[in-house]
């Protein structure tokens, strides 16, 4: 299949998300961690389901991404519109990566330094961004598929 | 719980030996005691009487154990909590309201990838998120209609800012 490099707004898109790092367990709450960029970067790396699977997008998190040791153990998969991003007037770079060729990084515009504070508007973006997520909490994470239904989220 | 104020420090110098960072646990303690003599207008030696309840030791530690972060704390290159932005959050968390310590969940204090320190309140239908730095911090507060009230970027030695900082965090409880 071959892949546009435009993300139509039309697409889901999905990120894992991990805990504690991502999520607040108490409030069931995605944490605006979850979209914050590497130092010096701006991209927020997440996977097209158009161009894949649910099970798929749950082993990348599992077999690639978790790791305990730095607050990361699997929780879920949070699923949104790519409507949503250029509704904050953020943007999808085209980045596939060996073995992920739906990979795309999510750019604010923005490259966070060292030691300072995000600016406010970015972080208000952030947080709009995450009102507007749907998380799907994985129930049997044991599994090695999807098992917890459709990945749907808000138009 | 209620807990003495020793306790806290004990364990805060347990960590601090463990983690060679005694100097910011000096720094620290230095600072509440000049909050506790200069601003609370309280005798010195009452410090060391007082109580804490179970939260704020749970929040200063909490705080504290980010020293522990080695580079690529997140598996993406995420940069190490500098000693400064931990002793910055632990200013800041002694100069506003105890009430709002009170309130703040431990889960809510979190190290961001590029070193800063992310804290947010939620209170009702109100929340506040304030991000600390090496040498700044910024924060907003948004009610169910909207943003009220931001500050782009403030020092931590800003007394002034600090003041509006408690004034939004006390508006949460009037």
């Amino acid at each position: 299949m071959s892949i546009p490099t435009s993300v139509a707004a039309t697409e889901k898109i999905v990120r894992g998300i991990f805990t504690p790092l991502y999520f607040d367990e108490k409030k069931s709450k995605i944490k605006a961690t979850a979209f914050r960029s590497p130092p010096e970067k701006d991209e927020v790396s997440v996977l097209r389901l158009d161009y894949t699977t649910a099970n798929f997008c749950k082993k990348h998190c599992v077999e690639k991404l978790q790791n305990p040791s730095s607050q990361k153990t699997y929780y879920g998969l949070a699923v949104f519109y790519a409507s949503k991003v250029y509704d904050i007037n953020a943007k999808f770079n085209y980045t596939p990566l060996e073995n992920l060729p739906m990979h795309v990084d999510i750019s604010f515009g923005y490259v966070a330094i060292k030691g300072e504070p995000l600016p406010v508007e970015l972080r208000i973006m952030i947080d709009e961004l995450i009102e507007n997520v749907k998380f799907h909490k994985d129930l049997y994470i044991n599994s090695e598929t999807w098992d917890c239904g459709e990945l749907d989220c808000p138009v | 719980m209620i807990i003495p104020v020793e306790q806290v420090f004990n364990d805060l110098k347990h960590y601090s030996q463990q983690n060679n960072s005694e100097e910011l646990y000096q720094n620290i303690f230095s600072d509440i005691q000049y909050n506790w003599y200069y601003k609370k207008d309280k005798p010195l030696h009452s410090m060391f009487t007082c109580t804490f309840d179970d939260n704020y030791q749970k929040i200063v530690t909490h705080t504290f154990n980010f020293v522990k972060l080695q580079n690529n704390w997140d598996g993406y290159d995420a940069e190490i909590i500098a000693q400064d932005v931990i002793q910055n959050t632990i200013k800041i968390f002694n100069r506003i309201p105890y009430q709002s310590m009170e309130i703040l969940d431990s889960e809510n204090i979190n190290p961001t990838p590029n070193g800063t320190i992310l804290i947010e309140w939620n209170f009702a239908e109100n929340m506040l998120s304030l991000e600390i730095g090496t040498n700044s911090a910024n924060y907003y507060k948004k009610t169910k209609d909207g943003i009220s009230f931001k500050n782009d970027s403030f020092k931590i030695d800003d007394e002034s800012a600090i003041n509006e900082l408690s004034c939004q965090l006390n508006s949460f409880f009037n």
